[in-house]
């Protein structure tokens, strides 16, 4: 450990534009540091080998949370703990707050970044499912340029994304929850506490006079990527919320899963879980619809 | 071939200054350069919650930290609490209700419920356990750690 550490270069960049300038001469030979909740791990493990580009210099610039349109802007700094305790987040996206919620332990979450966790695109990364949902533009720096890209077109597989190696994550735009629609979170850990996700769900579900005019349904560690669910996503659109009907969407969206075997689930485990993920969600809207009497 | 950098913070209200690798862990600056053993290694990737110190308030674990990250921010673990004549109320808790069995996670559980009652001196048990869910007792005396808490936050109340 001692001679690992020893031998690893850090930049400590005091502006954005110091640290876009190491990235573009640096590029594929280091690696971004948020919160270090990944990268020190990954250190001790003796995985990454690359210098390290410590962002705790930009808290200033890049640890902010605000509005953009009716959804909020998320800046490359902000931690788990500082959205959790934003209005901003608990009122215009309230199901991404339930996800972080269920994130780490409180010491994790005062470290941990929402960006970090998208950055690092594991297919478990429990604010992504959330993202696919309520759609997100994630907006790369470099010095020659700035551009968004929707989330659903910003994960290559595990590990990969479009970023380039001279760009930065500096913010997240995340859309607003529809007014009168309803979401939700569902994961399953090996324990509550501190437990990688063996298969999360995210739902977006807007309803029209008791009909389902949207729904969007999002699968976590069951493929490469985070997935969307079209097959349950279809069998719910002009449906009322009935047990038939929620079990046909659970059963489908375990369809929509390509999940693989691994030390913490099997395959036809996983495709179990997402049907009973998807079917806790869904009766939960339905339970939430009928104490509130709306139809 | 290492390059040392100087990295200055506050600790325990005092300010300090070490000339360290930067990508060392905070958890190993406490106790190799400063000699804060309170600080236990225990898992080293962020589990167990027995390196936990307050960052600028904040609970966090410090084996994840990196020493680079802690440049003018403000460092506490237990020895910034109280001292054997002057005890914090949780650090007085601890002991009368047995709350230690073999005491290597008691640091860090003291700095993550102190943490909590900083911000709520009126904590519900389901707070508690949520407030401690990031520190593992592999004694198991969970129960007590709970009672030492509630019973501290009555302290802190009274203040």
């Amino acid at each position: 450990m001692a001679l690992r550490y020893s031998n690893i270069k850090v930049y400590r960049p005091e502006s954005l534009e110091e640290a876009l300038t190491i990235l573009s001469t640096r590029k594929e030979k280091v690696r971004i540091v948020a919160g270090s909740t990944d990268v020190t791990v990954m250190m001790r493990s003796g995985t990454i080998e690359e210098e390290l580009l410590d962002l705790s210099g930009l808290r200033r610039s890049l640890a902010y949370i605000g509005a953009s349109g009716d959804g909020v802007e998320i800046g490359a700094l902000a931690t788990y703990m500082m959205l959790l305790s934003n209005v901003l987040v608990h009122e215009r996206v309230p199901l991404l707050a339930e996800a972080m919620r269920t994130i780490g332990s409180p010491q994790i979450r005062n470290m941990g970044t929402l960006v970090g966790n998208v950055a690092n695109a594991s297919p478990a990364g429990d604010t992504i499912p959330p993202l696919y949902v309520l759609g997100a533009d994630i907006v790369l720096e470099g010095i020659s340029g700035t551009r968004n890209i929707s989330v659903d077109e910003f994960f290559l597989g595990v590990g990969k994304t479009v970023r380039r190696p001279d760009e930065l994550i500096t913010r997240i735009i995340v859309g607003g929850q529809p007014p009168g629609s309803r979401g939700f979170f569902e994961k399953l850990g090996l324990r509550r506490a501190m437990a990688i996700s063996v298969v999360s769900v995210a739902g977006l579900i807007s309803l029209d006079h008791g009909v389902v005019a949207d729904a969007r349904i999002a699968l976590g560690a069951v493929a490469p990527t985070v997935i969307r669910a079209p097959g349950a996503e279809g069998r719910l659109k002009g449906e009322e919320l009935t047990d038939d009907v929620m079990w046909d969407a659970a059963e489908a969206a375990a369809r929509d899963a390509k999940p693989v075997t691994d030390v913490r689930g099997t395959a036809g485990y996983r495709r179990m879980v997402v049907a009973s993920l998807v079917y806790r969600g869904l009766s939960r809207v339905a339970y939430e619809l009928e104490v509130a009497g709306i139809d | 071939m290492s390059t040392l950098v100087d990295i200055s913070f506050t600790l325990n209200g005092r300010p300090v200054k070490v000339r360290i690798p930067p990508a060392k862990t905070l958890l190993n600056v406490l106790r190799e350069d400063l000699g804060i053993t309170s600080v236990k290694p225990g898992c080293e990737t962020g589990e167990c919650g027995a390196c936990t110190v307050l960052l600028d308030g904040e609970p966090v674990v410090s084996c994840l930290v990196l020493a680079s990250q802690v440049q003018g921010r403000s460092v506490i673990t237990v020895e910034g609490l109280g001292t054997e004549g002057n005890p914090d109320p949780l650090q007085e808790t601890f002991v009368e209700e047995g709350a230690v069995q073999c005491g290597y996670c008691t640091p860090g559980f003291i700095i993550a419920a102190r943490a909590l009652l900083d911000h709520d001196k009126n904590p519900s048990v389901e707070e508690v356990k949520e407030a401690l869910s990031g520190n593992i007792c592999r004694c198991g005396a969970y129960p007590r750690i709970i009672r030492a808490v509630l019973k501290a936050a009555e302290r802190y109340r009274w203040r």
